[in-house]
């Protein structure tokens, strides 16, 4: 333990080095900006400013594209709050509540809390890696791919009723979901399943698109039959209403502590990254809440809870990728290939060999967190202001950005005729009361729960009996189990004191 | 005096209009002021892209007129589509794509989703020819070289079909014989060495050299890992004696088998033109390929890496895809049927 704060004070000693702090300073920065941008994702900030990086030390190099990574996180919450749309994936969930929040006159409280929430996971994040990284990398090797399977199931299950309105929808949104992630070449057989012959669509629907067709671009072709130039209840937000109250801050801190626990739990699993964290910590929010029915409707815990959960696992990402060399999800792969440019491997030795870019990027992570606070939380009035720009400039504005992030991340056109397609998708089913938020749970989980479940029955010889043996698999399915269970124990209930009122009503209007 | 004037004059005005000839290359007028686009068919990053990039960076300096470079990915279908992008790009010699020599042969196996003619491409060139090993990892029971595989069953991690490792790792196993029990569906490389490390597979084939100087040096030195056959168009000692895949075979016909796959695949990650490009800016861009390839920055920055530098000419190119275009159809049927 002794050594551990010895190193992190040397750690700051790096990271508060004047040139590193600037280049720390510039990623998070930019990295908050990328993160306002609708659709200009992190994969193509970092891609764009890796070649500066070739001339430079490895350590600012490293602390600059982390911080953009890290930096995104907090921007990414404020289109969702503020426009309903998701700039990255992990923030589409907080659209759910968020948004609603911003139509009260509470999307100043809404980013308040964002921020509060943000700042704790991202906290507990770093002390994660800090003082549990050997366990994280341990824990890692410990899911195979029945655990991760069963894992996903549990997800999807908790996930299921996610939106509001008719379960049944919910549950035929989520099917939806993961028909859509089968899309693409089949990894195990190499053929191509539902792409009509288009070559374009041979490695499946991006995950870009989707959620900002759906989100974004729905909600837009819903507002321009708004005859309204300018909702007012927008624009009336003064300071105070952007402070949340006490009573909202001790209503969002157990949500916050609760998503941070996910989050790093998630961050524990390679592959899984923080959009799988934001969406299993409100499903468990919502499941655990009393009053169920407020989510969906601008609910804080719908807000707070995921966006913890995203700052942690985005924090956590890191253990896998600098302790074991084995990047998480695509953005990891990324700054393991920049580290690969500067001549360093990642991996266990990471630590011995290179102890000031370790712990240098750890108390930079501190140090950008503060940064990031100090520069987001007096720009929440700004941010708010941002709507009472009319409709017709704001929303074309916003497409335009989105058209050329999701150009940007392949360079492909057929990606930008993708996400509009999905938009007119998602409207219709907006019309037809289909909450869109299950289609995007199923569509992240389906890809990991299909190549999990059917790389462990190779692996077993197609025995199904491997879900039980493993002691992990088996709490997951059991706890699986236990979900459904309950949920067809109250529902059994409930509809048998329905039955009872009705009788009683019954019997009392012939008495 | 006036004549001396005079001829002064003239021949100031003809060492004025000769510089002007001189000056005028075509080529250097045509890239000034240009860019250069680099399509990576690959993700931003990885192993392949970031060898573009380091080429990126250092080729404009070698092309007449100097010209800006851009890079721009294109990652999708096994790079097809980066391959695909060269039907319609201008072919003035302004756009390159870098692909797989897999996706560079697909026409030939009757993939009609590859529009290109790999006959008609402005071949570039090649900057690494692969040699890539199969490994095996914490000794499975009994095995620990390539020979034992050949009696023993192992379990082999691979990508989808269609990719190298799977190529390679089936090729083997339809080829030589080899025992490999193949699990499929793994995302790339980083996912299998996850599965490597919790013991979930015990090898895997296709890792190449800049990977076991980087990422895998460690293992390798402490021999949790071990090497048993290398695959390419030469071999090497660099990480103790390998033995090669031609080795195992006296049959003729297998190793024309495995000169497909071992050879005509080894070819790298092929750089080429949309087919039509002036010749003189062809020209000059082959030879600003090579000049690159030997500058002492740029072989610097590839050492950093692990890259190493094992230059095929656009004519190797050129002819390697003429003699696959002989093969008779009943080849490409049987290289099908052993890629399956």
């Amino acid at each position: 333990m002794e050594t551990g704060f010895i190193n992190l004070f040397h750690g700051f000693e790096v990271a508060l080095d004047p040139h590193n702090l600037l280049w720390c300073f510039v990623g998070v920065l930019v990295g908050n900006i990328v993160g306002v941008l609708p659709g200009m994702g992190v994969l193509s900030a970092i891609s764009i400013l890796l070649p500066i990086t070739f001339g430079m030390q490895p350590v600012p190099a490293i602390l600059m594209l982390s911080g953009i990574y890290y930096g995104a996180q907090y921007g990414g919450a404020i289109c969702s709050i503020l426009l309903n749309l998701p700039c990255h994936p992990p923030h589409a969930v907080t659209c759910l509540d968020g948004f609603p929040l911003t139509k009260q006159g509470r999307g100043g409280v809404a980013l308040g809390i964002t921020m509060m929430g943000s700042a704790f996971g991202a906290a507990f994040g770093i002390l994660q890696m800090i003082f549990f990284a050997p366990i994280v990398a341990k824990a890692a090797l410990q899911f195979g791919p029945s655990e991760i399977c069963m894992l996903m199931l549990l997800g999807l299950l908790a996930g299921s009723t996610l939106a509001k309105g008719s379960p049944l929808k919910g549950i035929a949104m989520t099917l939806l979901g993961l028909l859509l992630s089968t899309v693409g070449t089949d990894l195990n057989s190499g053929v191509e399943r539902m792409t009509f012959g288009l070559t374009d669509m041979s490695d499946g629907i991006e995950l870009v698109s989707l959620s900002l067709g759906l989100f974004g671009i729905a909600e837009f072709i819903r507002s321009v039959n708004n005859t309204a130039p300018l909702n007012l209840a927008y624009a009336k937000v003064s300071m105070n209403d952007m402070r949340p109250s006490k009573a909202e801050m001790k209503q969002a801190a157990f949500p916050i502590l609760r998503g941070t626990i996910i989050g790093s739990l998630c961050a524990c699993i390679p592959g899984t990254g923080p959009t799988i964290a934001s969406f299993v910590a409100y499903a468990m929010e919502k499941k655990i809440s009393r009053t169920p029915e407020r989510f969906g409707h601008g609910a804080i815990e719908g807000v707070a809870a995921p966006e913890a959960s995203t700052h942690s696992a985005v924090q956590g990402d890191f253990i896998p990728t600098m302790s074991l060399g084995i990047p998480g999800d695509a953005v990891m792969a990324l700054l393991l290939g920049a580290l690969m440019i500067q001549g360093i491997a990642p991996g266990p030795m990471l630590l011995t060999q290179h102890p000031d870019l370790f712990w240098g990027l750890i108390a930079s992570f501190w140090v950008g967190n503060i940064i990031l606070l100090v520069l987001n939380v007096p720009m929440i009035g700004v941010w708010v202001k941002l709507l009472s720009v009319p409709y017709k400039y704001l929303y074309p504005s916003a497409i335009l950005f989105i058209c050329v992030g999701v150009f940007a991340a392949r360079h492909s056109m057929f990606d930008v005729g993708a996400t509009l397609f999905i938009g007119v998708f998602g409207y219709l089913l907006l019309k037809l009361r289909f909450e869109p938020a299950p289609i995007l749970l199923g569509f992240v989980l389906g890809q990991h729960l299909e190549e999990n479940f059917r790389r462990a029955l190779v692996l077993s010889r197609g025995d199904l009996l491997v879900f039980v043996e493993r002691p992990l698999s088996a709490v997951f399915l059991s706890l699986s189990v236990l979900l459904v269970g309950t949920q067809v124990f109250f529902w059994l209930q409930r509809s048998k004191r329905t039955a009872r009122l009705a009788k009683a009503q019954a019997l009392m209007g012939d008495a | 005096m006036r004549v001396y004037v005079r001829a002064l004059v003239l021949a100031a005005t003809m060492l004025a209009a000769g510089q002007a000839v001189a000056q005028s290359d075509p080529v250097a007028d045509f890239y000034k002021n240009r860019t250069l686009t680099l399509v990576s068919g690959f993700t931003p990053n990885g192993e392949n892209d970031i060898q573009l990039r380091l080429l990126g960076r250092h080729i404009g300096r070698y092309i007449p007129g100097q010209p800006q470079t851009l890079i721009s990915n294109m990652p999708g279908a096994g790079t097809l589509l980066a391959a695909n992008h060269l039907v319609k790009a201008p072919a003035d010699g302004t756009v390159l794509s870098m692909f797989t020599a897999q996706a560079a042969t697909e026409p030939f196996l009757g993939n009609t989703a590859a529009l290109f003619d790999p006959l008609k491409l402005s071949w570039i060139g090649s900057m690494s020819q692969d040699r890539q090993f199969c490994m095996l990892v914490g000794a499975p029971a009994g095995v620990s070289s390539f020979s034992d595989l050949l009696n023993k069953e192992v379990l082999f991690g691979s990508s989808a079909p269609a990719t190298d490792i799977f190529t390679y790792s089936v090729a083997l196993k339809n080829l030589l014989g080899a025992k490999m029990k193949l699990v499929s569906g793994y995302p790339g490389m980083p996912a299998i060495r996850l599965a490597l490390d919790r013991g979930e597979v015990n090898g895997v084939c296709g890792v190449s050299e800049m990977i076991l100087r980087t990422n895998l040096a460690e293992s390798l030195a402490n021999g949790r890992l071990k090497l048993i056959v290398q695959m390419g168009r030469s071999t090497t000692d660099e990480f103790g004696k390998v033995p090669s895949v031609f080795e195992y075979t006296k049959d003729p016909k297998t190793t024309e088998y495995l000169d497909f796959f071992f050879r005509a695949l080894a070819i790298g990650r092929p750089i080429a033109g949309p087919a039509g490009i002036p010749a003189q800016r062809l020209d000059a861009l082959r030879k600003a390929f090579a000049e690159t390839l030997r500058d002492e920055g740029f072989l610097a920055e590839a050492k950093k890496i692990g890259m190493s530098i094992n230059m095929a000419t656009a004519q190797d190119i050129q002819s390697q895809m003429e003699l696959l275009s002989k093969k008779p159809k009943e080849f490409y049927a049987e290289v099908k049927r052993i890629s399956e």
